[in-house]
Order: structure tokens, then C-alpha cells, then sequence
């Protein structure tokens, strides 16, 4: 897959150059197992494999064609090339203030889901909700 | 091996004892037949019913009560057995007030070997009613 030419039937490229089929297999089978095989785990996984080698031995190659860029002020991405170098050597500072606010009360808030909990259970037990004693609305006591 | 003149269970001889259990029928039957602990359970949960529809409470405690009536779902007792139940009355209340006074071990054998729980159904007989749903 990495070698053959890319578009449309580059499966079936490389799975004939692969070995697969036969070499009187017609285009329909070729594709058919090429199809199987883009599908299988096993080839997923080699592909995955092999594509992550290329890109980490791809690296001098890129700052090869970066440098050139820069180099190159006539260039027409000659400013991008420029931008990126210059973002990753003096990245922007954010600052960034993150407020978590945790509410650990001993106080359990009457939501509507409990109280919805609470009139589910009393009915399967047989308790009209609606019966019973008003609830004590607790409220947290500040320390001294 | 069994001495035919000994005392085996509650003042009986062993004769007098499978006598009286085979001379049991209907609601006597199954209370003796249920493991004391289901009987011990429907006690407490008259006992909970009685403090759901009295006692105000947090909605925390209020959930955590039904909470523990269902964990008396187990068993042979169901919801609807659960659901059958009565509130306890305040005799029925005080017996398990002295009863919660001994030892957790203890607790459960009062229903066996005091018949306490005929004597709660006597004054709740809602706690008869859970009791044939659960058979």
C-alpha cells in the first residue's frame, strides 16, 4: 500500500504485488481479495505499523524541505514554513485559571432525581410519597 | 440419639414437638416454617414504615430508609410482601424496642423461641398478610 501507485485500485495493486490471487486471477477477484484484505486485523495492524516507521523516518526528510522553504523566500509557503518554525521555537503563552468548585456538604440536595428515587421505591413498597412528612431541609453549619 | 422423656423444643418432648408441628396448619404453619430472620425482617420493616410516615427527615435519610426496606427483599419475601406491610403500632414498637435491646444474636432467636412474631402479628395483622405473600 505504501508503494504502489495511490488512488483508485491501489488495494488491488498491492495485493497482486503481495502475491495474492493468481497471475490469470481477473481484475473482480483481485479486488475482491483486496477488499478482504484492507478489512482484515491483521493487515490493519501492519499497516499501522509500518506507516508509523515511515513518519518517524520521514523526519530528516521534512526538515530537509523546511529548511529549503525557509531558505527559499520567493517560495510561496515560504511564510508558513517561516510561522511554524517561529511558533514552536516562541510558542504564545495562555495563561489559563481553572476554578473547580467542589460541593462536599454533609447536606444531601433534595434534586429532583431523589425525589423521584423516593416516590419510585415507596411506591414498590407501598407507600403513598405524597403522605409523608415534609422533609427537614438541612443546611450546612459554617465552622467557628 | 433422642431421649423419649427430655424436654427437646419449648417445654416438649421430642414426640410432643413433631406432634405439634404436624398438628400446624394455615398461618401457624408458615411461621413456623419461614427462617426466623424473613419473620425478624418484616418486624423491622413495619417498624421503618412506621418511621417513614412519622419522623420528618432529610431526604438523604428518608432514601437511605427505603433503601434498607428493600435489602429485605431476599428470598421468599418480595416486594409485594414488603409492600403488604402494615406501619407498626406503638405496641408493636415498644416489643421491638426491648427486643433491639439485646444483642444482635439474640435478636433473631427472640422470634423463635418467644413467638414474638405471633404475638406482633396479633397486634399488626398486615405482618400475616406479607407473610403468606412470601410463601
Amino acid at each position: 500500500m505504501f508503494v504502489v501507485k495511490p488512488g483508485h485500485g491501489a488495494a488491488a495493486r498491492a495485493a497482486r504485488a503481495a502475491g495474492f490471487g493468481t497471475e490469470t486471477s481477473s481484475t473482480a477477484s483481485i479486488a475482491t481479495i483486496s477488499s478482504r484484505l484492507m478489512h482484515n486485523d491483521a493487515v490493519i495492524d501492519a499497516m499501522r505499523e509500518y506507516g508509523e516507521q515511515f513518519l518517524r523516518g520521514a523526519g530528516p526528510t521534512a526538515l530537509r524541505a523546511l529548511e529549503k522553504l525557509i531558505l527559499t523566500p520567493s517560495h510561496k509557503g515560504h511564510e508558513r514554513a517561516v510561522a511554524a518554525v517561529v511558533d514552536r521555537l516562541y510558542p504564545v503563552e495562555t495563561v489559563q485559571t481553572l476554578n473547580v468548585r467542589h460541593d462536599a456538604t454533609p447536606a444531601f440536595r433534595a434534586t429532583a432525581d431523589v425525589l423521584a428515587r423516593i416516590a419510585e421505591v415507596a411506591a414498590r413498597l407501598g407507600i403513598d410519597s405524597r403522605g409523608l412528612p415534609p422533609l427537614i431541609d438541612v443546611k450546612p453549619e459554617k465552622s467557628a | 440419639m433422642i431421649e423419649s422423656n427430655k424436654v427437646y423444643a419449648n417445654g416438649r418432648t421430642y414426640e410432643q414437638h413433631s406432634a405439634w408441628l404436624a398438628s400446624l396448619e394455615g398461618d401457624e404453619k408458615l411461621i413456623v416454617h419461614v427462617p426466623i430472620g424473613h419473620l425478624f425482617s418484616l418486624a423491622v420493616v413495619a417498624g421503618l414504615k412506621w418511621a417513614l410516615i412519622t419522623l420528618k427527615m432529610s431526604a438523604e435519610d428518608r432514601l437511605r430508609v427505603l433503601d434498607g426496606i428493600e435489602t429485605c427483599v431476599y428470598g421468599p419475601v418480595t416486594h409485594e410482601a414488603l409492600a403488604a406491610i402494615e406501619p407498626a403500632d406503638e405496641g408493636s414498637r415498644e416489643i421491638m424496642q426491648e427486643i433491639n435491646k439485646l444483642p444482635i444474636a439474640k435478636r433473631t432467636n427472640a422470634f423463635r423461641d418467644g413467638d414474638v412474631f405471633r404475638l406482633l402479628s396479633k397486634l399488626n395483622p398486615s405482618l400475616l398478610v406479607a407473610l403468606r405473600l412470601c410463601a
